[in-house]
């Protein structure tokens, strides 16, 4: 399957990432041919298959009590952040 | 070069135990080889001043007789896991000068049992990558080199890791496997590599890449110190809700005790067309040696093996599109300048990621967007789950399963970054592991007629580690495999 600019501008919008004019080809055909391969699995019997029966289990299905636990002080968790102003993270301006 | 660092992990546990060598000295002699080793890139944060001091703490506690499982042995781990204050980066440009506040539940259980950390360990960006070149550190080199001193591969995504073991640089390092990245790298390299069972050990902490696969692994140059070091890392953590909650047994202990009796199953799918000759004759000759010390082996059918790979591909990049969202820019790592917030996200992510982790991203997003996500994510899980029954069925017949680790030996670097499937296609005999969710290890077999290490996998039952390590142990003792690389890195 042929996969168009069209998708794959919308696909890295979707994914929050912008992409140079010049990089939407390479993607593209590294995408068409990865999506080409993929399409072996159309010919797979998977009648009767719950999706998401895979692992797990009861082995990791467990309730855990509700009970509060200590956690790291706003500087701790504000130490990597790029920018901060007092104890709050700050992005650019969302409203006019 | 100081002899402490050929010593394998459990003799230096035993000469750190009986006081014949210090905690320091050891640190010592392995930090001068990681300063030694510099061209083989393997070690991207050498924290050699907080390895002394760990000694020197490590010191004191085998004098008083208190030391833990692990008191004195140095080790290096691979950029995924988060380690307190200290850079970890998933070896990616978005998470530049970030330095975690709290300390991944694997690692802290090794600095609880008295290890102590050499270095962050080079890796694929985001461990997404079969050769270790698509880090922001550049690419690892294997100290294995081919003819004519051609630069290979230490495979990957644990290249640095694998290269900082077989060179002996440590006598042991943790990786991360999500479809292969510890057990490939380790038999390009001519060590061990293990993939505990899904849910033997926590993430918490280790950076996350596709959360259903993702598992913490071991790369040492024995079997024995494999399953020393598993016994200290596995473990029940209520942070990791996917974090098993069932009895560790001991694993050193279970090495003993032979094969005799042991089914053993060679899956015939396995075989595949363009696989060398060598690779071949190598698998029939370790399934003679596991017999001859008293293993039943038998041929098994996975009917599903060929689409594995597929699916995996499928299913890692959709969990790595989701994962790798919370990197947006506010809170830590990289921020590109941007006057709006949706501006700073796409330029971030844009700046902040390489080809191969957008390339992944791109998919994930195109396999769960509306019209595409039944075609394939739902499929791929569905056959997801054939793979797993496809295992389930053969473990009721037979013990371990027997397989190459890889279809070649080390190739050279650059030799497949221009050809992404041909790169992808180099996991066809690890990935369907992960997918089930079981435990495998790669045991160095041979070397190839050029000169480079082959490596055989051992499957294993769901949590059984201690039957696949002891079948491991097996083959290691048959194999008898001793071959070092030559240290071209000093001149």
């Amino acid at each position: 399957m042929t996969v168009t600019l069209e998708t794959i501008r919308q696909i890295a919008a979707l994914s929050r990432l912008h992409l140079e004019e010049s990089e939407l080809e390479q993607f593209r055909e590294d995408l068409s041919q990865i999506i080409d391969w993929m399409g072996q699995l159309e010919s797979v019997d998977t009648g009767g298959v719950d999706a998401f029966a895979g692992m797990g289990g009861s082995l990791l299905d467990r309730a855990r009590t509700d009970t509060t636990e200590p956690t790291p002080s706003p500087d701790t968790l504000l130490s990597n952040a790029p920018k901060r102003v007092d104890d709050f993270f700050t992005v650019p301006k969302i409203l006019e | 070069m100081s002899e402490i660092t050929q010593w394998s992990l459990h003799r230096l546990r035993d000469a750190l135990r009986k006081k014949e060598v210090s905690a320091v000295e050891v640190a010592r002699a392995h930090a001068d080889a990681i300063s030694d080793a510099s061209v083989l890139n393997a070690v991207t944060t050498p924290t050699p001043e907080r390895a002394i001091e760990m000694a020197e703490q490590s010191d004191k506690r085998l004098a008083s007789g208190e030391g833990g499982a692990l008191e004195g042995i140095p080790l290096g781990v691979k950029d995924m896991f988060c380690t307190k204050g200290i850079a970890s980066t998933a070896c990616s440009n978005i998470l530049d000068g970030f330095a975690p506040p709290y300390e991944s539940a694997v690692t802290e259980r090794l600095w609880q049992a008295g290890a102590c950390l050499l270095g962050k360990l080079n890796c694929d960006e985001f461990a997404m990558g079969s050769s270790t070149e698509t880090g922001k550190f550049g690419a690892v080199c294997n100290p294995w080199q081919g003819n004519d001193g051609v630069q290979l591969t230490a495979g990957g995504s644990s290249g640095g890791s694998a290269a900082a073991v077989a060179a002996r640089l440590m006598p042991a390092a943790l990786g991360t496997d999500t479809g292969g990245s510890v057990r490939q790298p380790a038999a390009l390299t001519g060590i061990v590599g293990l993939k505990p069972s899904y849910g033997r050990c926590s993430r918490y902490g280790i950076i996350a890449y596709a959360s259903s696969l993702d598992q913490a692994g071991i790369l040492t140059r024995s079997v024995t110190d494999a399953a020393i070091l598993l016994g200290a890392i596995a473990g029940h953590d209520a942070r990791d809700s996917t974090s098993a909650n069932i009895e560790v047994p001991d694993y050193e202990s279970g090495l003993k005790g032979g094969i005799s009796k042991l089914r053993v199953g060679i899956p015939k799918e396995y075989v595949v067309d363009e696989m060398p000759e060598e690779i071949n004759n190598l698998w029939k000759q370790s399934a003679d040696w596991l017999a001859e010390q008293g293993a039943e082996v038998t041929e098994v059918s996975l009917p599903n093996t060929q689409h594995a790979l597929p699916a995996y591909y499928i299913i890692a990049p959709a969990e790595a599109s989701s994962n790798l969202a919370r990197y947006d820019g506010v809170r830590y790592g990289r921020r590109a300048s941007a006057s709006g917030v949706e501006e700073l996200y796409n330029r971030t992510r844009a700046e902040g990621f390489g080809v191969e982790v957008k390339r992944r991203i791109l998919m994930g997003s195109y396999v769960l967007s509306t019209g595409y996500y039944d075609a394939y994510y739902i499929k791929a899980q569905k056959v997801r789950a054939l793979v797993a029954r496809d295992f389930d069925s053969v473990f009721e017949k037979v013990d371990v399963l027997l397989t190459p680790t890889t279809p070649s030996a080390a190739f050279a670097l650059e030799e497949k970054s221009g050809d992404v499937l041909a790169l992808y296609l180099g996991d066809i005999f690890t990935v369907p592991v992960n997918l089930a969710g079981l435990p495998a290890i790669s045991v160095p077999a041979r070397l190839s007629g050029e000169g480079l290490p082959l490596g055989m996998q051992l499957i294993g039952r769901r949590f059984d580690e201690t039957t696949l390590l002891r079948a491991a142990k097996a083959l290691e003792s048959s194999a008898g495999f001793d071959a070092t690389p030559q240290p071209w890195w000093l001149s």
